[in-house]
């Protein structure tokens, strides 16, 4: 065990750099939430779609990729994707490299909508930026100003 | 503005940002209900905590920083009230309005979950701020 008084003391000056953190993040949250229920869908098929999106070129989207993605059960993105396939936003087909397994893909409905939210996220997101990195900044440098003070 | 396509790594960054700030969510909630506070009680007890020492901490400036209903802000005050984790006091500058400071039982939790968060921002940290400057190098 290490010296615990050490490790715990946290400054009122971490606990604002939290707090702004998490205020940022709530912000970014909200905005994107209102942008996506404005072109009538939920955060989470938003986040579906951009997970499909967001995917390197040489790979393939499962569903059960799709689910840790997203952080959400394998039967639950099983539901999802099958809303979005009704909503003939993506499609489904089996893989080119292993016909059994099934992938999904994205169809021009949903790049459409995609291109029309990801740039006013991208927007947002330069806004909140710099405060974003100011508090992750000020919580990382304590440590750096700790080590400096430890070996002193 | 004009108007800029995204590319394929944009969407790429965009996708994993958002990965990123959802698995510190996950986190943050687990961490939350292992001390049993649902994530909005942590949330404003970490506000008020959070509040410039000079300022103090309302009703309406815990629901602006929340990003709730004034009422809810009342409702939530109540709840962390009745938990003894918050406690109320007419401002003295102005009667009209109440004050709100941590309970020790309530900074007790708070540091316990500050630095269990604090180390893991400290690990998500590189990642995200490597892709937000991804994300805004294309400004100029």
């Amino acid at each position: 065990m290490t010296t615990k008084t050490h490790e715990d003391a946290l400054s009122p000056g971490d606990y604002e750099a939290l707090a702004d953190l998490r205020y940022a993040l709530r912000r970014f949250t909200e905005f994107s939430n209102a942008e996506v229920s404005n072109l009538g869908m939920t955060p989470q098929q938003h986040q579906a779609l951009l997970a499909i999106k967001g995917l390197p070129p040489e790979k393939e989207m499962t569903i059960g990729m799709l689910a840790e993605r997203l952080l959400i059960a394998p039967h639950s993105a099983t539901e999802l994707v099958n809303r979005l396939s009704d909503a003939g936003y993506i499609e489904r087909l089996s893989s080119k490299d292993d016909g059994r397994r099934q992938i999904v893909r994205l169809m021009d409905k949903a790049d459409g909508i995609l291109a029309k939210l990801s740039g006013a996220h991208l927007h947002e997101i330069r806004e909140m930026a710099p405060e974003l990195m100011q508090a992750l900044r000020i919580l990382q440098d304590r440590r750096k100003l700790e080590k400096i003070a430890w070996m002193a | 503005m004009t108007k800029e396509t995204l590319s394929g790594s944009d969407y790429e960054a965009l996708a994993n940002l958002r990965h990123t700030l959802r698995r510190f969510m996950d986190f943050s909630t687990s961490a939350a209900q292992e001390e049993g506070l649902p994530s909005q009680q942590h949330q404003a007890l970490l506000a008020i905590k959070g509040h410039p020492v000079d300022a103090a901490m309302t009703i309406g400036l815990l629901a602006n920083r929340l990003l709730i209903a004034p009422h809810t802000a009342t409702e939530l005050v109540g709840r962390l009230s009745a938990a003894d984790l918050v406690t109320r006091h007419l401002d003295p500058q102005d009667k009209r309005r109440q004050t709100l400071t941590l309970t020790a039982k309530a900074d007790a939790v708070l540091l316990r979950l500050s630095a269990v968060h604090l180390k893991e921002i400290r690990e998500m940290a590189p990642e995200l701020i490597g892709i937000l400057q991804r994300l805004q190098a294309k400004i100029s």
